[in-house]
Order: C-alpha cells, then structure tokens, then sequence
C-alpha cells in the first residue's frame, strides 16, 4: 500500500516515515501543505496521513480541496488539537480517522492499516485466495497452514496483489504502489520481485501457481482454475 | 431581591386607594349638603306657607266665628299620617304645647330656648330615634294676645337612607375601581417588563458555545437598550479573550505534544526495529527534547513574570553595554541571514532598574528583529532619548497593522502553521511581561516605511 504522509516537523516526519516503510508500505513524506496537495494529485494514494497546522496549504483546506475534487484515499488527520470541536470539524471535512499526537506508532500503524482495508472494502485483516493466507494486522502469511517468511517489499507485493485477487494488475501500478519516490523503480524490478514472490509461495514441487502472467496486460493473482 | 413589578404596585397601589377615597368624600360630602340645601328649601317653604297662613287669616263672610290660627295646620294631611315625616308643634309663651301634629304621636319636638323673629332652623332627634331638621319661628299668639313659638320639621330619614345608599355605592365602586386599576398595572408592568424577561431568558441560555451570539438591541425598549447595548459588548469582549485563549490552547498544544509525538516515535521505531536504528536518532531525540524544554522554560518564566512583580532589583544599568551584549548574542544568526545590528545607542545612558529583566526584554526584541528582517536588511537597536529607554527597528514587509495587536501575544506567529523554528512564539510575550513588571511599557509600531519599531518606554 502506498502512503503520503504530510508532516511539517521533520522531527516526526523522519520517525513514523521509517516505521511505516518497516511495515512494508511505500511512503511519500512531505512537509507542505501545497506540495502534498500535488502529489494527491498525481497519484493514487492508499491512505493519506494529514497534519492540521501545515505550510503552505493548512491540512484542513488540503482535504477540502481532495473532497472537492472526487478524491476518496481515505484521510487521517494527525494533529496536536484534541479539542472535540476540532475533531469533529476534521471528521466533518471528510477525514475518515483522527489521531492526537502524541501516540504510540503501532497504533498509528493499525489505523493506517485499517483504512487501507476500508479502501478495498475488506473487514478482516485477513486475505485469503485458495490455500493462501495473509494476515495483514499479524504480517503473517500462510500457505497449506504452514508459515511463509516474507522480506517486507515481497509481503507488500503480496499484499497488493491479494487485495485485487482476480484482477489483472499493470506493472505500472505495481511500481506506483509498493515502490517509494527514493527507490526509481525500472520495468524489471517489478518482473523480478514477481519471480521471486512466485518461488517463495511455492512450498512444494506440486503446489499450484497463483501469480499467472497475462502478456502485455501485468499480473493476476487467483485460484487456478482445473 | 428587590422587584420592579412589586415596588411599582407598592407606590402606585397606596396612591390609587387614596385618590379612589379623597373622590369618594368629596362625592358623600357635596351630595350631603345637597340633601340639606333641599331640605332647607322645603322647610322654608312648609314655614314660610304656616306664617303665611297664620298671618293673614281671611275673614269668611257670613261665618260666625274668626277662622283658628291652627286651621292651617288642620287642614294639612301629611301632618297627620304618622309616615309623612311632616311635623309641627306649637309652644305658648309660657312653655307648654298649645298642639303639635298628630304624626308626632306621644313625641315632642326640642323647644329652642329663645326663638328669634326670622326664625331658626336646626337638627333634632325624636324619641324614636329619627332624625329630623326642626325650623322655629315666632307666630302671632294663638292664644289670645299672647307671642307663640312654632316649630315645623321635615323627617331626614329619606335623606339618610339615600346618604347611606350613596356611601355603599361609592365604598362599592372604589373598591372596584381599585382592584381593576390594581389588574390593569400589573397586566401593564407584566407587558411593559416582558422585553427585560425576553432578555434574561436569552443571556441565560449563553454558554461559552454561544458567545458569538448578540442581544436584538432593535426591539427592546430605550430604558433598557443601553443595559443590552454594555452586555453586547461585554460580549464581544469575552468572544476576543475565548477566541485568544482558545488559539493559545491550540499552539501550545502543538508546540508541546509534535516534540513530544517526534520523541516517543522516534524511540518507539528505534526500540521496534532496532536493526534500522542510528545514532543520528539519538541526536534527533535529544535536540527535540532541548527545544521542548526551551518551550517549557519559556512559558514557566512567562508565568513567573506574569504572576509577581517579586524579586525585582534596581541598579544602575548601562543600556549601552546591555545593547552590546544582546547584538553579540545574535551575531550568528545575523550573520547567516545577512543582517546587520547596528547599535545607536548613547554612550553612558544608564537607567535605573533590573538588568536581569531589561536583558531579557532587549534580547528577546533583538532575537525577533533578526529573525525576521529580510535578508540584507538593517536593525537598529537605539533608546537613550528622554523617555524612550529603548528602541529596536527592523524592517518588516510582511507584518500589517492589523498583525500589531497580535505580537506580543502568547505564541502567536504570523505564520500560522508553526513550522519547527528556533521560537515558539513567546520571545515577545515575554517581554512584554518582563517590561509590565518592570513599571515599563513595551509597544510596537509599524512606520509607514514598513519599518517596525518596538519601543520600552517609562510609564508615565
């Protein structure tokens, strides 16, 4: 899942940009409100992480603006204010969570995670095509009940290609989502993570292929079909 | 607790009873002498027919005997029947009744001691207890010869029963006029005080929620519009403080939890994936915890200085020493930002006071100007005037007239995102607090050359 998370402290920004890439989602980080509008703008976010007091464009107009313009990414305002009139403003505006600084990263990370699961319209944390289980609260995932042990980039592949099972993916939208601005993804990179996702999926010499090529269109993830 | 409407009833209810019963007197009273006058009227009358009659007795011719004296009365009725209320009576010279109407009865009516000739007119009682009005007069004798005293009354009992009639008519219809008066004015006082209550209920509903909210001063009445008017703005007032302390909560928050949220993320990330760790996090901790207790130390001193004048001394400052000190403090950051300190201040100037404060009032004033004057611009500390004690000028394109009332309060930034700067928005506050305490003024004006002065100045 990629993330843009508009954070004028750089203070913060650092922190909670290294934890959310630990946990295996691509992030974007900016500390202007003008830029972050832009970026929205550009690309088609999983979750935006949005401060109230920001540069440039405050928080509250940047998500005004996404709403205006037919933007859904869910939105979680991160501020200092805790006031209820604040927090209900923000939720009015159209932000779907609202988190008071200070707290503690790995609740920052759940509801991160949950929103991105509201995106693709999933209640359980848990994905599941044929015998293959991900466990995105638990970052765990299982083939046939037994443990398969994922580097974080290969589990964000997963990730994304569980959460559109049956639909054809584009490379395109595989780089755009799992790779971050730092990393200048080439054509391959993306064909290569697949061939390594495939090998490490495959717990037997026997076990059916999930991940099938479709030429010139990308990849799909589903059960195969007899 | 005093009432309007009570204390209105209380003056004006008294006020009508009295009236309602000085009218009523006055109406008992004239009907009164009415009653008599006309009373007297047919008394006079009755009287003036008997002498008459008594007088002049006409001589029938071919009549054996001299018609009586008493004929007259004879051949009157009313003097007869007990129920008339006609009476007469007549005395010889010596005192004792020649006659008297049968309508009498055993009764005799008072003999007046002496009667003059034109005759005298008074109230007596009979036996019974009625009350009669009694004309006497001196007729030609009956008997032979002789003077007679007559004596002829009219019965005032109709005049009674109208009198009494009268009076419970009037006590009946003051009684009346005063209750309706009474209703009306406490109807009137309940209309008249309506718009008070409309009022009450309105400032009664106002929370600290509402206070954008405002009185109707269009329709209430003029006795009570100022009142409105002073409570409207009494609110306003309290809308300005609730809005700055609201904004002060809001930046305090922030300048105090996103040092506090960047610490406890980055140790929280640092403990969770230790493998990524460096000890650049280490540095980042400790410099943001620097900045947070600058920030708390910042608003403790402000406190301080806000909640006591204690502690101050006075001595002999150089200001142009302390002027010296503060540009040097800030010679790096007006060195990386291109501007220039230029000191104006006369040598030898010294003021009596607390050089403790007044340092800190001149270096937060220095700090701001460099911090915020376009790069290549110049400040100029300057003071040592007669009553300005110091002065720091610094251009400030940005600032507006409507920015001044602003500066100096707490954590107020012209920038409203509060980005991570090395100020927290209270150098000026604390200033300002520092030169309260110190018996100064601390004032900023914005010259019509965007040229920005921020003065300490004795209090008058």
């Amino acid at each position: 899942m990629r993330i843009l998370f508009i954070e004028d402290s750089a203070a913060l920004r650092k922190p909670v940009a290294k934890a959310l890439k630990a946990s295996g989602f691509a992030v974007d980080a900016t500390g202007d409100g003008e830029e972050g509008w832009w970026m929205a703008r550009e690309r088609d976010y999983d979750v935006i992480i949005l401060d109230i007091m920001l540069p440039g464009l405050d928080g509250r107009e940047v998500l005004k603006r996404l709403r205006e313009a037919g933007n859904e990414t869910p939105v979680l305002f991160l501020t200092a204010k805790d006031s209820i009139e604040d927090r209900v403003a923000g939720l009015r505006l159209g932000a779907d969570d609202y988190l008071v600084k200070s707290f503690a990263i790995e609740e920052l990370l759940a509801r991160v995670e949950a929103l991105g699961r509201r995106k693709y319209q999933k209640r359980s944390p848990k994905l599941t095509v044929a015998d293959l289980v991900l466990d995105t609260a638990a970052k765990k995932v299982t083939r046939a009940g037994q443990e398969l042990s994922l580097p974080p980039q290969l589990f964000a592949l997963l990730e994304f290609l569980m959460l559109r099972a049956g639909r054809v993916v584009s490379r395109a939208e595989i780089e755009e989502h799992i790779y971050d601005e730092t990393v200048s993804p080439m054509s391959n990179v993306v064909d290569t993570a697949v061939c390594a996702l495939r090998k490490a999926i495959a717990i037997a010499e026997d076990s059916a292929p999930l991940i099938h090529t479709r030429r010139g269109m990308g990849y799909v993830l589903e059960e195969p079909r007899e | 607790m005093k009432s309007i409407r009570a204390q209105l009833l209380w003056w004006l209810l008294p006020g009508f009873v009295a009236v309602c019963l000085a009218a009523g007197i006055a109406v008992y009273v004239s009907a009164e002498h009415g009653m008599e006058a006309e009373l007297d009227n047919r008394l006079r009358g009755l009287a003036g027919s008997a002498r008459m009659a008594m007088a002049n007795l006409p001589r029938t011719p071919g009549a054996s005997a001299r018609p009586r004296r008493d004929d007259w009365f004879n051949a009157r009725p009313e003097f007869s029947d007990a129920d008339s209320g006609h009476y007469f009576q007549i005395w010889n010279e010596s005192g004792a009744t020649v006659r008297k109407s049968p309508s009498l009865g055993a009764a005799e009516l008072n003999r007046p001691p002496e009667t003059p000739r034109e005759g005298l007119v008074y109230d007596s009682t009979l036996p019974d207890g009625g009350r009669v009005r009694v004309r006497a007069f001196r007729g030609m004798g009956l008997t032979a010869g002789g003077a007679t005293d007559v004596a002829v009354a009219l019965s005032k009992r109709e005049m009674d029963s109208r009198l009494a009639r009268l009076s419970m008519q009037l006590a009946l219809g003051g009684l009346a006029c005063c209750a309706v008066l009474a209703g009306l004015l406490a109807v009137a006082i309940k209309v008249a005080l309506r718009p008070l209550h409309r009022v009450g209920e309105r400032v009664a509903q106002m929370d600290a929620a509402s206070l954008r909210e405002r009185l109707r001063e269009e329709d209430v009445p003029e006795e009570i519009s100022p009142v409105v008017a002073r409570l409207n703005q009494l609110l306003a007032r309290l809308e300005q403080s609730f809005e700055r302390e609201r904004r002060f909560s809001g930046d305090l928050a922030h300048e105090l939890r996103t040092p506090l949220a960047a610490i406890r993320s980055t140790g929280e990330v640092a403990a969770k994936w230790p493998e990524q760790a460096s000890t650049e996090d280490f540095q980042e901790i400790a410099q943001t915890a620097a900045r947070l207790q600058q920030t708390v130390d910042s608003l403790l001193s402000l406190a301080r200085l806000e909640s006591s004048a204690a502690g101050i001394a006075r001595e002999r400052t150089d200001v142009a020493t302390l002027a010296g000190e503060c540009a040097a403090l800030q010679a790096d950051l007006a060195k990386q930002r291109g501007v220039t300190v230029t000191r104006a201040v006369e040598a030898g100037r010294a003021v009596e006071t607390d050089p403790r404060l007044l340092r800190i009032i001149l270096a937060n004033m220095t700090a701001n100007a460099v911090e915020y004057a376009p790069a290549g611009s110049e400040v100029v500390i300057g003071g040592g005037d007669a009553d300005v004690i110091l002065q720091v000028a610094n251009r400030a394109p940005n600032l507006t007239a409507a920015d001044l009332p602003h500066l100096f309060e707490r954590l107020w930034r012209k920038d409203s995102a509060r980005t991570d700067g090395n100020h927290a928005g209270l150098g000026l506050s604390i200033a300002h607090a520092a030169a309260e305490a110190l018996g100064f003024t601390l004032t900023a004006e914005l010259g019509d050359d965007g040229v920005l002065r921020m003065t300490v100045r004795a209090k008058k």
